[in-house]
């Protein structure tokens, strides 16, 4: 019995040092580079052209490698915690901001300046997605601006009225109306999906946090009256399908998605979604592409992303690392994206090349592409992310209130004093955790009681004052502060 | 002496590694989760690369959670969800009682029923394929269930216990996106069989006077707040003069207390009837509304329970009753029901009393699968119970002091309850 216990430790230890001793890391002649990654077939493309360019480039050879099945944001700061993350990692909505004050990330200010992947190569919208305390974190795989897009295919043979690039609410709502329609089998044709209240919020000069981010003022008379017409849009004119209509075309969802059949098929005419939809939209006969901005009361603005990579601090060669971020604001890896419309290719300056404009394969999206980039860099705006507050706890607030508006179980006026409370109490919180925090966020209130002061006043809030990107694009076009 | 103690050795040796990978494993995150809670442990501020000074935080985790209305919305959905506890266990026995008798029925007299029903089944699957529409669905369940029934006849209870115990050993993920699909508001097969009886009835309802079904309504409300009232007279009693126990006492006036709230909700329906039916019946957006998607997740909790271990349990427990003790109850004259009450369920004490610990703990520590397939936690969170809760404290928001607080808190009422059950039950179980 000992002697086959003993045999038996003996042959899982030697298992256990053939396997480290075989992992590609140590195996591979070259270096390797993991990158976490959502699954999109595209990523062999990205990740074949990167190496190619690295050889054309004449810098070092390397291997990079997809590791997909690590996203989730705890996974990769556990990972991190333990040595043992990718070198570079994906981040969207908030999860870079988090990454950084988890202090995983590196920061790649001078990397970026030697290499040419600044702010300069993307859209500046998305900057908020990419700095933290203007120290650069990352840069964007791809930018996403979520305009409508509309059944333009639908929209000619039905002889239904063309619908206006950049519209108020009324003109909106006129055109919705136009379009919406009980059908024959009993079922109704929506103009639009619900896309969230918040995305108009920015339209309506109604901002989550104030200039200096310091306190939720979601509770302001523009939200509330943006929320309203959204709800009006969905219960009183009938024009946006509610969740539950959604929920019920669910069953009949094929390829794509619920959303992007309704669309396809003209159950919809207008789907809040970026240029990546065209990968799944394409297949259907019934579809050909329009885009418009979301309706706006003060002014147009449009929420702008990006799905950035950054490297993590444990990434063994940075500077090889850094390449690829190099390589995303190149020529090269933007032909790609705009290729294969995964999304607005990072780099602004493609939207000028004629693959963009008028792309071969399907001239027909030509036209739509142009919105788009128009979308992001003419009116397009960065997510209102407080440093004072984790970004995840403020959007799920925002989404359990929004659901209870959706069902229609709580009223507007409670649910955004509510959202705005409990949002406020947890910047508390997190000041009460973190004393560093706690005396950045003293220097911000001495600063935002003179811009209130100024506000009372009526004088001009210098723009540098200004943190939130919302509030700052509408004192740019001299909207803000709003006059009652 | 030195040849045990190097048994001893020996001994270890070869429990070590189970012995280090249960010590890494389970104790001392057991125990770094108590130390944990009384922590501001947060993911973002303490790890290795940013490493914040970890403060002790004494019970403020605590005190934040019991001041925080969302834990208290999150318990009441937990403790809600719990309600279908006594619903599948009585179902559970029934099953069992069902399926521990042998079926009489010849199998010639079922063979043509089950041919025609595969053939009705067949016909029906292949318009659905054709492209016949969703409303065939609803034709094929039922003609899948005839058949299912049929062959249960033929081949004994072994078809109905396999079919009853499915779901169990079905993935958790698979079977709860299997009822988003039935619960679907226009396509799913469950609107798809109410829609009719719902447009039937609103029709009766508005050819008929309404007072009629109000009064019929308050009728049903009232004698069931009497037969409650005189219930719990009856256990009230019963327990003052010893005549019954506690723990029976108890457990009838929950009883009373639930069957009594569904019948007034029943009264309460037909008196608000006449005037929701005005505009006619709508099945219910399940997943969707407010006061439907508990309810919808409780149902579909109780198809899963009842059919599972459940009932393997007491399929066991009433083989092991000796049959002396029903050939005694037949001298004595008992009827069928006589005999379940005075040897089956009494018999039944130890079993029942193992599955109503195990479902507590279970309903208590339950709700995170549901909610993160099915509903995310909606809407508004009506369905994230406290083990959601502590999921979404602790991995999406990374504050793992407070998480472990919820956990322990959870774990706290949890070995209340048993001691609860063990305390009131035991006793009454081992008599």
């Amino acid at each position: 019995m000992k002697k086959i216990f003993i045999i038996s430790a003996f042959i899982l230890i030697a298992t256990y040092a053939f396997a480290i001793v075989t992992l590609p890391r140590y195996s591979s002649k070259v270096p390797i580079l993991y990158w976490t990654t959502d699954p999109n077939p595209a990523r062999m493309e990205q990740i074949q052209g990167f190496e190619e360019w690295m050889e054309e480039k004449g810098y070092p050879p390397v291997n990079l490698r997809l590791d997909t099945g690590n996203l989730g944001v705890e996974k990769i700061i556990i990972q991190s915690a333990a040595g043992v993350a990718s070198d570079i990692v994906q981040g969207g909505a908030g999860q870079l901001r988090f990454f950084v004050k988890a202090g995983i990330l590196k920061d790649v200010t001078h990397l970026a300046k030697d290499y040419g992947f600044g702010i300069d190569k993307t859209y500046r919208a998305v900057k908020d997605d990419l700095f933290v305390d203007d120290r650069q974190y990352g840069f964007p795989c791809n930018v996403t601006a979520s305009p409508l897009t509309l059944n333009a295919y639908i929209i000619r043979k039905e002889g239904l009225p063309e619908p206006k690039f950049n519209w108020n609410w009324e003109e909106f709502l006129d055109w919705c109306r136009a379009v919406s329609k009980e059908r024959k089998d009993k079922t109704r044709r929506y103009a639009v999906t619900p896309f969230g209240a918040y995305r108009l919020w920015p339209g309506n000069g109604g901002p989550v946090f104030n200039e200096t981010m310091t306190r939720c003022i979601v509770d302001s008379p523009q939200v509330k009256e943006a929320t309203e017409f959204y709800y009006d849009l969905m219960f009183k004119y009938k024009v946006m399908a509610t969740p539950a209509a959604v929920e019920s075309m669910a069953a009949q969802s094929g390829y794509g998605g619920t959303y992007f059949q309704m669309l396809g098929h003209g159950d919809v005419l207008g789907h809040t979604t970026g240029r990546f939809s065209f990968i799944q939209l394409r297949r259907f006969e019934t579809f050909e592409p329009e885009v418009a901005l979301l309706p706006y009361n003060v002014m147009p603005l449009q929420k702008t992303t990006a799905r950035t990579a950054s490297i993590t601090h444990c990434a063994e060669k940075p500077e090889l690392a850094a390449r690829f971020l190099q390589y995303l604001a190149e020529e090269r890896y933007n032909r790609q994206i705009v290729k294969d419309a995964d999304a607005l290719p990072p780099n602004p300056g493609a939207a000028k090349w004629e693959i963009f404009t008028n792309p071969p394969e399907h001239p027909e999206e030509g036209p739509a592409n142009v919105k788009y980039y128009r979308a992001a860099a003419e009116y397009g705006v960065g997510e209102e992310y407080s440093p004072y507050v984790n970004p995840f706890t403020v959007k799920r607030i925002i989404d359990n209130y929004l659901s209870g508006l959706d069902s229609q179980a709580i009223d507007i006026d409670t649910a955004l004093q509510r959202m705005q409370s409990e949002i406020n109490k947890r910047i508390d919180n997190t000041l009460r955790e973190d004393k560093q925090l706690q005396k950045q966020y003293d220097k911000a209130m001495i600063r935002q009681e003179k811009i209130n002061q100024f506000k009372k006043q009526g004088k001009d809030i210098p723009l540098e004052w200004i943190k939130n990107p919302v509030i700052r694009k509408l004192a740019e076009a001299g909207k803000w502060p709003i006059k009652e | 002496m030195k040849r045990k103690a190097k048994n001893y050795i020996w001994a270890l040796f070869f429990l070590s590694p189970n012995l280090l990978l249960f010590l890494v494993f389970v104790a001392f995150p057991l125990v770094f989760s108590v130390l944990m809670a009384f922590t501001n442990w947060d993911l973002s501020l303490h790890n290795q690369f940013r490493q914040a000074p970890l403060q002790w935080i004494g019970l403020r985790n605590f005190s934040d959670l019991f001041g925080h209305p969302d834990f208290w919305k999150y318990l009441w959905n937990t403790v809600f969800f719990m309600f279908a506890i006594p619903i599948s266990i009585a179902g559970s026995l029934f099953l069992a009682v069902l399926l521990s008798r042998p079926l009489k029925v010849r199998r010639r007299a079922v063979r043509w029923p089950l041919f025609a029903l595969s053939i009705v089944f067949f016909t029906a699957l292949g318009f659905y394929l054709w492209g016949c529409g969703y409303g065939l669905i609803a034709f094929i369940f039922c003609t899948l269930a005839g058949i299912v029934l049929a062959l249960g006849f033929v081949t004994g209870s072994v078809v109905y216990r396999t079919m009853f115990y499915l779901p169990h050993f079905s993935a958790g993920v698979a079977i709860y996106l299997l009822w988003k699909q039935m619960y679907n508001p226009m396509y799913g097969p469950i609107n798809r069989l109410l829609e009719p009886v719902l447009t039937w009835l609103s029709g009766v309802v508005n050819s008929s006077p309404s007072f009629l079904w109000q009064g019929a309504g308050y009728f049903i409300m009232g004698a069931a707040a009497l037969g409650i009232l005189y219930m719990v007279f009856i256990a009230l009693r019963g327990w003052a003069t010893g005549e019954s126990e506690s723990v029976t006492a108890v457990a009838s006036l929950v009883s009373v207390l639930l069957f009594g709230t569904i019948l007034v909700g029943i009264g309460y329906a037909a008196v608000i009837l006449p005037d929701i039916a005005a505009d006619g019946l709508q099945p219910p957006n399940w997943l969707n509304e407010m006061g439907w998607a508990k309810p919808a997740i409780m149902i579909m909790g109780v198809w899963t329970a009842v059919g599972g271990n459940n009932m393997l349990l007491y399929i066991a427990g009433i083989s092991n009753v000796p049959d002396q003790l029903y050939e005694a109850a037949d001298i004595d004259g008992a009827s069928r029901w006589q005999k379940f009450l005075h040897v089956t369920w009494p018999q039944l004490a130890p079993t029942t009393f193992f599955i109503v610990v195990m479902s507590v703990i279970g309903g208590l520590q339950g709700g995170f699968e549901q909610a993160r397939a099915m509903t995310e936690g909606g809407p508004f969170g009506a369905t994230t119970t406290i083990a959601y809760y502590i999921y979404q404290e602790g991995f999406e928001t990374g504050r793992l002091g407070f998480a472990s607080a919820v956990a322990w808190v959870m774990f706290l009422m949890i070995f209340v309850m048993t001691l609860i059950n063990f305390k009131m039950g035991s006793k009454h179980v081992t008599e």
